[in-house]
């Protein structure tokens, strides 16, 4: 169960999106960066959902603390970009500690309304100190504080978010399959499948659904900071109900694929999103029914991830 | 060492809603014994291993383990005493592949399960060639082999077997037959099963459950026990 190099084979998906980037015009590329930069997310929400089988319904919590920890730490504190995504990451894994003490206590429905409720506690938190934060409208930050700040003596703002965002990626994209190849990610799905008969071996569940919720806060956190830092804005519209929804419909879309699907089900659900935009009513209904469907073939693909090499992280 | 009990269950008693599953019920498993149970569908036996490994809690009545009251003891602290359990219906995990299975087994319980054990006892359970099997392409015995794989693997003090040769071929009953001829007095086992002879062959005494009640304990093939068979299964019948 140790991790071969051979496990970095999802790796190609950065690699083409480095390859992509000269081709694509300003527009998809911009896109294509916001995407990479929530796809951490859905990384991170993959690891509660697809590798321990927890659902929960406050995510955005993680991502609201990793956006709030490093805005205002850069406000704040100091102006230094890599300190304050350390303190975005920090906060949301604090915040991960929670939401894991709740999934060790209850399970099912009963996990998902207590998630959902303390996410819908950092939300009005959110409201309710809005001299601190800014509330609904949020702050804005200063450039020069930010990622996109200091590289841009380096590079045009939209180019610094395309690569921060894919050498994020690229990281998350690691630490998963790697994850998913070592012991850990073994017992992680051992306690997906069984818990009581992993802890009837004499393993420590509790802790290992912590372990997971801190692996999912860094990410989510990381996601939620490269926010702040890459789009100089913080604020509560991030927070809602719909930011917690919005990575459960990524990874299903995306499948069972841990080191892949997150990020394809991210990609094709805001793309698609993209696409609808300008589309009235009827089309968007087309678009769903179509999302619906895919989510429903990725449980069919297994040859084609085979064929990359991808190990499936979810028995049906 | 065979004198003093491992285990004894006092006065056990466990309902569930109106059924009683145990009744009072008491049994001493001595150190490195094997110890049979034998009682017709519904006599208490699973919950009797439940309440043993501590996936059930006992209403009325103690759980003693080398002196000491784990009454209140989880599943897992149990376990890292060394009681191990095999499920009735068999318990792995599907997502895994069977060396995963058994490498995570390995570590746990009192640990000394090595990589060489794994593959030793994955032989002797007719699995050598399934190592890189998922679990969840696994026939339902060998479904079972591999749970009770992996309850060897974690060096168990105490064994509580639920069934072990329900839905296995001859073969397999023969192969495991010899295995836990192999641990004698190594370890302690609860074998619980329906086959009376498999039972009988291999434990030095027997305990015959019915209703919720031990109604007989002794030498496997005394007469006692012979009887309370037979009662036990015709009155069910
Ligand atoms: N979880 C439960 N809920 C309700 N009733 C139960 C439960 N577990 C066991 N029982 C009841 O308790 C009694 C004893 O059940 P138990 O499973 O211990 O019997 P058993 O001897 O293992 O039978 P079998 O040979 O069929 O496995 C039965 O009447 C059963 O219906
Ligand atoms: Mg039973």
């Amino acid at each position: 169960m140790r991790p071969r190099l051979s496990n970095l084979a999802p790796l190609v998906i950065p690699l083409l999106l480095a390859a992509a980037y000269p081709l694509l015009p300003e527009y998809p590329k911009a896109l294509a960066a916001r995407i990479m930069t929530l796809s951490i997310y859905s990384y991170g929400y993959a690891v509660c959902f697809h590798m321990i089988g927890v659902m929960s319904l406050g995510h955005a919590a993680l991502f609201a603390a990793g956006m709030y920890g490093a805005g205002l730490y850069t406000i704040h504190v100091s102006p230094d970009p890599l300190m304050a995504l350390a303190a975005g990451i920090a906060s949301a894994v604090s915040l991960s500690l929670l939401l894991g003490g709740l999934a060790a206590r209850v399970r099912g429905p009963y996990l998902m309304i207590a998630t959902l409720l303390a996410s819908q506690t950092i939300y009005l938190a959110a409201l309710h100190f809005n001299e601190v934060t800014g509330g609904e409208q949020g702050l804005v930050l200063e450039r020069e504080a930010t990622l996109v700040g200091v590289f841009r003596p380096l590079m045009a703002e939209a180019d610094a978010r395309y690569f921060i965002s894919l050498l994020t990626l690229s990281a998350a994209v690691a630490g998963v399959s790697l994850l998913s190849a070592s012991r850990l990610g073994k017992l992680f799905l051992a306690l997906r499948d069984d818990e009581e008969k992993l802890e009837s071996l004499g393993y420590n569940t509790s802790l290992l659904k912590l372990t997971a919720f801190s692996v999912s806060g860094v990410l989510s956190g990381a996601s939620g900071a490269l926010q702040a830092l890459l789009y100089s804005y913080v604020g509560a519209g991030y927070v809602g109900i719909f930011n917690s929804v919005e990575p459960v419909l990524w990874t299903l879309v995306g499948g069972p694929y841990v080191q892949v699907g997150p990020f394809l089900g991210c990609l094709l659900v805001n793309v698609l999103g993209d696409l609808a935009r300008g589309l009235p009513r009827g089309h968007v209904l087309v678009v769903g029914v179509g999302l619906v469907a895919f989510s429903f073939a990725t449980g069919r693909l297994g040859w084609v991830y085979r064929l990359l090499g991808v190990s499936r992280g979810r028995e049906e | 060492m065979k004198n003093r009990p491992l285990l004894s269950a006092r006065r056990v008693s466990k309902s569930f809603g109106g059924v009683q599953a145990l009744v009072d019920a008491s049994i001493e498993i001595m150190e490195g014994e094997i110890l049979g149970v034998i009682g017709p569908n519904g006599a208490g036996k699973s919950t009797l291993a439940g309440v043993i490994v501590g996936s059930l809690r006992p209403d009325r009545g103690q759980i003693i383990f080398r002196d000491s009251d784990i009454t209140k003891y989880s599943r897992r602290r149990r376990a890292e005493l060394g009681i191990a359990h095999t499920h009735q219906i068999p318990r792995v995990f599907p997502s895994l592949t069977v060396r995963e299975n058994m490498s995570l087994a390995c570590s746990r319980g009192l640990g000394g399960g090595t990589e060489d054990g794994l593959h030793e006892t994955a032989e002797r359970l007719g699995l050598g060639g399934l190592l890189s099997l998922k679990a969840s392409q696994l026939s339902h015995g060998q479904m079972r082999l591999l749970e009770i794989g992996m309850a060897l693997l974690s060096s168990p003090r105490l064994l509580v077997m639920d069934e072990p040769t329900q839905g296995l071929a001859g073969g397999e009953v023969a192969s495991l037959s010899s295995i836990l001829r192999g641990l004698a007095g190594k370890l302690a086992v609860v074998l619980i099963d329906h086959r009376v002879d498999f039972v009988v062959s291999l434990s030095e005494r027997v305990a015959v459950m019915n209703l919720g009640r031990f109604v007989a304990v002794g030498a496997a093939r005394g007469r006692d026990v012979g009887l309370a068979i037979e009662e036990a299964y015709l009155r069910w019948a």
